[in-house]
């Protein structure tokens, strides 16, 4: 049973949170406050924590700096009212894995929950598998029913962002700058390139494709 | 005065005594000015003529000892009061003469000297040196019989110091006539500005109906004219203002009526199935266009306060417009719309919160617009004179020409049924965040074919 913890000063945000989570089947539990947060946390194991900016005592920021200095894997949503750039690259800054901004939709708000324990079972597991294909992550292989590929770093690092987000589209300028750095010599051909060189080694996997979004950039969605 | 124990009592006792009036320190400024330049005036006057004047009344003087000596010569007896005529003052330098005796001779004995005396007993005429800005007068050592005389002009006849007077007299009657003359003037100066400081004090209690009447063009008119155009847009703002918030007011209450009610209904049980999800439908869309109206109304009231400036990021302007259509992928996706995007890579700077809002705003309306399967097409082009020019284009419903010149104010919705959702502030919002930004916003518009946005902007040069 996937146990979620709801952080947030406000009583009826917290019941509505609560109440609709239970019913998606996860156990939930409360907190008021960062500080109560960080008592039951230390009584219990999370899968994922949800939390509110602005609260009394210990507010969302903090809260999240003090959970990732004891646990950096765990996911974090944080689902705040505060939604200016900066209060969101602050929560990034800061660990949090995803940011929502009130009022929310809970389906959305599920949608996202579902693809953080999807990455973190991931990480966790080391590896994404799809039908047939097994995708490792420390060893860059890819296994298949009839070969085993082992792939360059880069590739490696552009299916793995393309698949661990499945159905996101990247532009090719965010995929520029998370695989290659900001600073690196790459430009968007290179991008395009490794992406051919992807679609050439997979393409006759039905599993999956990588698909081009004109204009936009690049998404990988999974057929199976 | 209370103790002054140190130079910090000096100084808080003359900002005591500051001058609190404009009136009073021009007067005393430019009166001072006035006495000023007659001083410099008196002095230059004084060294540029004496010298003249000086060595006139040397001239003069020798002319009348040359005549006392042709009168001795001639038999005259020379005595003070034989010669008085003359207009000298004749003192016989013999061995009874002291300072006590005699004022002439105290005046001048000390620049008498020995070889001066020698000269004059061996029979020539000994005359001083007249040093400009001196006012002693000159004099004059002249053997008469077997005496040295002493001749100088007699005070009354002393030139130079009846131009002193003369000098000193006019000096002062300048000044005082200046002076009327001046604090008449600031009277009419201060005039003015004494009326523009009432009228302020009106305007900074509240009343903003004030007008002031001038005929004049100079410095003091165009303050008028410029305090005058102050106070009518003074006004219209309040007017904006006054009708801003009851249009809030109104966009507020009637979702909260609906909510409130058919809340209210629902609690009665006795509901049809239909019924129940038809009110419950209304609660949760009224909310949504509550939650909308907020948000923008926080925005608006952000970017009408706002007097300093936005900070500015460097960013790609292209992979800003590319965030936003992916942020509102949901949107496009539930009505199967097609985005033709057509972008240069324009490296900007800008604040880059309040930019990518005008084309969120935008892309929303386009895509609120367009009809299932529609295509919007954006564009992205640097011009060659630096400026970018951002098109936003749907094939959706259009604007009615008639709309044309109300779209971006506030609270206006083309088809209240269709933007039910929406507060009417979107494109007021996107069109100052345009202004703020120093760029310009224009649309076409064909009712039922569709329509374009077009957004100039500045590149400024980047660092």
């Amino acid at each position: 049973m996937v146990k979620i913890l709801v952080v947030d000063d406000d009583n009826n945000i917290r019941k509505l949170i609560s109440i609709f989570l239970e019913k998606s089947g996860y156990k939930t539990f409360c907190a008021e406050d960062g500080e109560e947060a960080l008592d039951i946390m230390d009584k219990q194991q999370f899968d994922i924590v949800i939390c509110d900016i602005m609260m009394p005592k210990l507010d969302g920021y903090e809260l999240v700096s003090d959970i990732r200095s004891i646990d950096q894997k765990i996911p974090i949503l944080m689902i705040t009212a505060k939604d200016t750039f900066e209060d969101k690259r602050k929560g990034f800054l800061l660990g949090t894995d995803d940011y929502m901004t009130k009022p929310i939709d809970l389906e959305e708000m599920n949608l996202r929950i579902l693809a953080l324990l999807r990455r973190a079972k991931i990480s966790i597991d080391k590896k994404i598998e799809l039908g047939n294909i097994c995708i490792d992550l420390e060893s860059r292989l890819v296994v298949t029913e009839s070969e085993t590929i082992e792939l360059p770093k880069k590739e490696f690092e552009l299916l793995f962002k393309l698949l661990n987000y499945p159905k996101k589209i990247f532009t090719r300028r965010q995929l520029m700058d998370d695989i290659w750095g900001m600073d690196s010599e790459a430009d968007e051909r290179t991008v395009d390139v490794h992406v051919k060189r992807l679609r050439e080694k997979f393409d006759k996997y039905e599993e999956f494709e990588i698909i081009t979004v004109r204009g936009l950039g690049y998404k990988a969605v999974k057929k199976i | 005065m209370k103790d002054i124990k140190n130079i910090k009592d000096i100084k808080n006792c003359l900002k005591n005594y500051r001058l609190k009036s404009l009136y009073v320190k021009w007067v005393i400024v430019f009166t001072g000015l006035i006495i000023l330049a007659q001083i410099i005036t008196m002095g230059i006057t004084f060294l540029i003529s004496t010298q003249d004047i000086g060595l006139q009344q040397n001239e003069r003087l020798l002319k009348k000892v040359e005549f006392i000596k042709e009168l001795h010569s001639k038999g005259f007896e020379v005595t003070t009061e034989t010669i008085a005529n003359i207009d000298v003052n004749l003192t016989f330098l013999d061995k009874d003469i002291n300072e006590e005796t005699n004022e002439e001779y105290s005046q001048y004995k000390d620049v008498i000297s020995l070889s001066m005396l020698q000269k004059a007993q061996d029979g020539d005429i000994v005359s001083s040196y007249v040093e400009p800005g001196n006012f002693r007068s000159p004099f004059y050592l002249v053997l008469i019989g077997d005496k040295i005389a002493l001749v100088t002009p007699k005070l009354e006849g002393n030139v130079i110091l009846i131009f002193i007077k003369i000098l000193r007299t006019s000096i002062s009657i300048g000044s005082v006539i200046g002076s009327v003359f001046i604090v008449l003037a600031l009277i009419v100066f201060i005039k003015p500005i004494k009326t523009v400081t009432a009228a302020t004090r009106e305007v900074a209690k509240g009343n903003f109906n004030v007008k002031l009447k001038t005929n004049s063009v100079n410095e003091i008119g165009q303050l008028i004219e410029n305090f005058n155009t102050m106070t009518s847009e003074l006004q219209k703002n309040e007017y904006l203002k006054k009708d801003f918030v009851s249009s809030v007011s109104h966009e507020f209450k009637t979702p909260i009526t609906s909510i409130e009610g058919f809340a209210k209904l629902i609690k009665n049980r006795e509901l049809t199935e239909e019924q129940f999800e038809e009110y419950t439908e209304i609660i949760i869309k009224e909310t949504k266009r509550l939650s909308n109206l907020s948000s923008n109304l926080l925005k608006l009231s952000f970017l009408d306060s706002t007097g300093i400036e936005p900070t500015k990021s460097q960013f790609y302007l292209d992979e800003q417009i590319r965030n936003v259509i992916l942020l509102l992928e949901n949107q496009w996706e539930e009505k199967d719309i097609e985005f033709d995007i057509d972008m240069e890579e324009v490296l900007f700077e800008a604040n880059e919160e309040l930019l990518s809002q005008v084309w969120i705003n935008l892309i929303q309306n386009a895509i609120k617009f367009s009809d299932k399967k529609g295509i919007i097409k954006i564009k992205l082009i640097k011009n060659l004179d630096n400026t970018i020019l951002v098109t936003i284009q749907d094939e959706g419903i259009g604007i009615p020409s008639i709309h044309f010149d109300n779209i971006f104010d506030r609270f206006y919705k083309v088809d209240k049924s269709r933007s039910k959702e929406g507060s009417g502030l979107g494109l007021s919002i996107v069109k100052r965040i345009v202004e703020i930004s120093k760029g310009e916003i224009y649309f076409e518009s064909d009712f039922k074919k569709g329509t374009v946005f077009y957004v100039k902007l500045n590149k400024t040069k980047l660092k």
